[in-house]
């Protein structure tokens, strides 16, 4: 096991070291000058030669390269044209709201999708399976930006029910920052009525990121479901008189999850994704939101920093879920892998 | 030899039996759910061939009189804050939406097959500095990938396609590679090997022709969400850029006014939902009709 988990971690190394490659080759294809770009838009030209200097950027593309991953490593993003800080401090600033969503998204599409999926495959055929396969049908192919304005429309115009956006009422008082998850904070500060208001702004926005998610996770653990019941070992243990609930809960459940949980590391690459659109429609003050405001003023170390940190960040998800996915099914060797 | 100079060749010149195009359409007839897909997607079609005969309105001239009009008679999907019928101009995004969607795909196909062909028959360290390569692409979330992309290159949407296309490839490489892996050794694949024929008339002829159906399943299964990631982006305004008419670009232009005007993000919405689901249909029923076929 720990020779599998050394293996995979040389292999991130080559994955992470390539992707430095490719962020800096986009920032070299940025049109125009960047040292323009960051003196400003009337720099005269000694301002301009005096960037081109300060970051390098006369010396051959190699040398260049070789300052921006040693910067890299050492938590060096850049900096940002539009906050002026270095963007490592705005990610820092920005990275616990979009965790909080994230992390909140995930359960909604496990504590959602895994039952829904498990069911229909259980009452294979039913109505019930039926109108859980054409919800996920269009769950797939929801735009989330589109879903998440549609449920702003119908719970804050319409029923006036949930928040519209952000992470608090402005009424609310800001808990003390110990994790930087405002839902996390409230709670440990004890301070429930900021608790629930931050929960409240939290179940739209987590909804909506996670709808993808559950419409995939529905289905395919209606299809392991389905698949597992047809084995013979279930129908040995139907043969033998096991009470059906003790089948379906202890023999066919778990086998039909563990497919299930590397769909789950796929799906963290999405929820990330998601962020940039969920986020700039609920105003939720993430790493989503920050890039996107970076598009808008062309602040490209912005832009490539949020890029880098959910690369990386998808990339070690999917290596724990790897590491579980390995232990939860005995029959996966690590030599070969 | 200079394997980077040679183009596969063009799909359409390859010869498939009308007997098979039949029997295909057939099965996707028979399944409810396909044939709505099918139907669906013919539907759009014509939609985007004929939009400029279809909508019933200029979908660009303003009209401020009518500006934010709730739907009804005149305007079925109502009115945008220039006055310009909704309808129309859903009607009008079709053709970019649809031709955009086919230019990722036709990218990421032109860029991921030659490459995956390369890789599977060549084998050894091409093969595993390729397929590295690939799985780096591959590391990062696409959508991400594709903004951070079409962000360098600049807002517009010729630079969403070409981005998207960039970041799809390495799907297609892997698919490929592993059928030439399949029929690299086939009874076939020798024979031509022993008539002398040359490894690219094999790798594009011979491999390429085979692998056709599983590359046709997958790229019909990627349209929709293609169509998708492209409206994502325009939303990002990194697409289409307005007055310009596209689904995406619209529910981002309806950003100020979809709290009380709700028709104005609804529709654009709507529509994309319904191709994204059409879509992933008529893929869904081309990968059953298809593998079956294979299997008998």
């Amino acid at each position: 096991m720990a020779r599998y988990i050394a293996r995979r971690l040389v292999l991130m190394v080559i994955v992470l070291a390539g992707m430095s490659v490719l962020t800096f080759l986009l920032t070299h294809l940025v049109p125009g000058n960047p040292a323009k770009l960051m003196a400003g838009l009337h720099a005269t030209q000694a301002q301009v030669d005096v960037y081109t200097r300060r970051y390098g950027l006369n010396k051959p593309l190699p040398v260049q390269y070789w300052r921006y991953v040693t910067g890299l490593t050492h938590g060096d993003f850049g900096t940002s044209l539009t906050t002026q800080r270095p963007v490592a401090e705005d990610l820092k600033q920005f990275a616990p709201a979009t965790a909080e969503l994230v992390f909140a998204a995930m359960v909604l599409t496990v504590v959602i999708g895994v039952p829904l999926g498990a069911l229909s495959g259980l009452f294979h055929r039913s109505w019930f399976d039926h109108s859980t396969r054409v919800i996920s049908v269009a769950g797939a192919a929801m735009p989330a930006f589109w879903l998440g304005m549609i449920l702003q429309v119908v719970f804050f115009a319409k029923l006036g029910v949930l928040p519209v956006g952000g992470q608090l009422d402005i009424l609310s008082q800001s808990p003390p920052t110990i994790t930087g998850m405002v839902v996390v904070d409230s709670l440990l500060a004890g301070q429930f009525t900021v608790f629930r208001d931050a929960l409240l702004h939290l179940i739209l926005p987590a909804f909506t990121l996670a709808a993808g998610g559950i419409a995939i996770v529905t289905r395919m653990s209606r299809g392991a479901m389905e698949d597992t019941l047809e084995t013979d070992f279930i129908r040995m243990a139907r043969a033998k008189g096991m009470p059906e609930l003790r089948v379906v809960g202890r023999h066919a459940l778990p086998n039909a999850l563990t497919s299930t949980v590397t769909v789950l590391g796929l799906q963290v690459g999405a929820l990330f994704a998601g962020t940039f659109l969920v986020e700039s429609v609920f105003t939720w003050p993430g790493i989503g939101l920050y890039a996107v405001t970076g598009i808008r003023d062309q602040d490209y170390a912005a832009i490539m920093g949020v890029t880098l940190l959910i690369a990386i960040t998808y990339c070690l998800a999917n290596l724990v879920v790897d590491v579980i996915y390995a232990l939860m099914d005995p029959r996966i060797t690590y030599a070969g892998t | 030899m200079d394997l980077t100079s040679v183009r596969p060749p063009d799909l359409a010149m390859i010869d498939t039996p009308y007997r098979r195009l039949a029997s295909t359409l057939g099965g996707l007839i028979r399944n409810p759910l396909s044939a709505i897909g099918l139907s669906l997607v013919v539907l759009f079609v014509v939609i985007a061939v004929f939009a400029p005969q279809v909508a019933p309105q200029d979908p660009i001239a303003l009209d401020p009189v009518h500006r934010l009009l709730p739907p009804g008679i005149h305007h079925l999907f109502g009115t945008d804050e220039n006055g310009r019928d909704i309808l129309s101009r859903v009607i009008v995004g079709t053709r970019l939406s649809l031709l955009g969607a086919a230019g990722i795909l036709m990218i990421g196909v032109v860029i991921g097959v030659p490459i995956g062909l390369l890789a599977g028959y060549a084998g050894k360290w091409i093969d595993e500095i390729l397929m590295r390569v690939t799985d780096i692409f591959l590391s990062f979330p696409s959508l991400v990938f594709a903004i951070a992309v079409a962000a360098t290159l600049g807002p517009s949407i010729r630079n969403a396609v070409i981005a998207t296309g960039v970041v799809w490839w390495p799907w297609y490489a892997r698919l490929i590679r592993g059928e030439v892996l399949k029929l690299k050794h086939q009874s076939f694949v020798e024979g031509a090997k022993i008539l002398g024929a040359g490894s690219l008339r094999i790798m594009f002829l011979h491999i390429l022709r085979n692998s056709l159906t599983p590359l046709i399943v997958q790229v019909s299964l990627d349209f929709g969400y293609a169509v998708l990631t492209l409206a994502s982006l325009s939303f990002l305004g990194l697409g289409a850029q307005p007055p310009t008419p596209e689904w995406g670009e619209m529910i981002s232009a309806g950003q100020s006014y979809y709290l009380t005007q709700w028709w104005y993000v609804t529709f654009p919405g709507l529509t994309i939902l319904v191709a994204v689901m059409a879509f992933n249909l008529l893929g869904d029923g081309l990968r059953e009709v298809l593998s079956l076929g294979r299997a008998r």
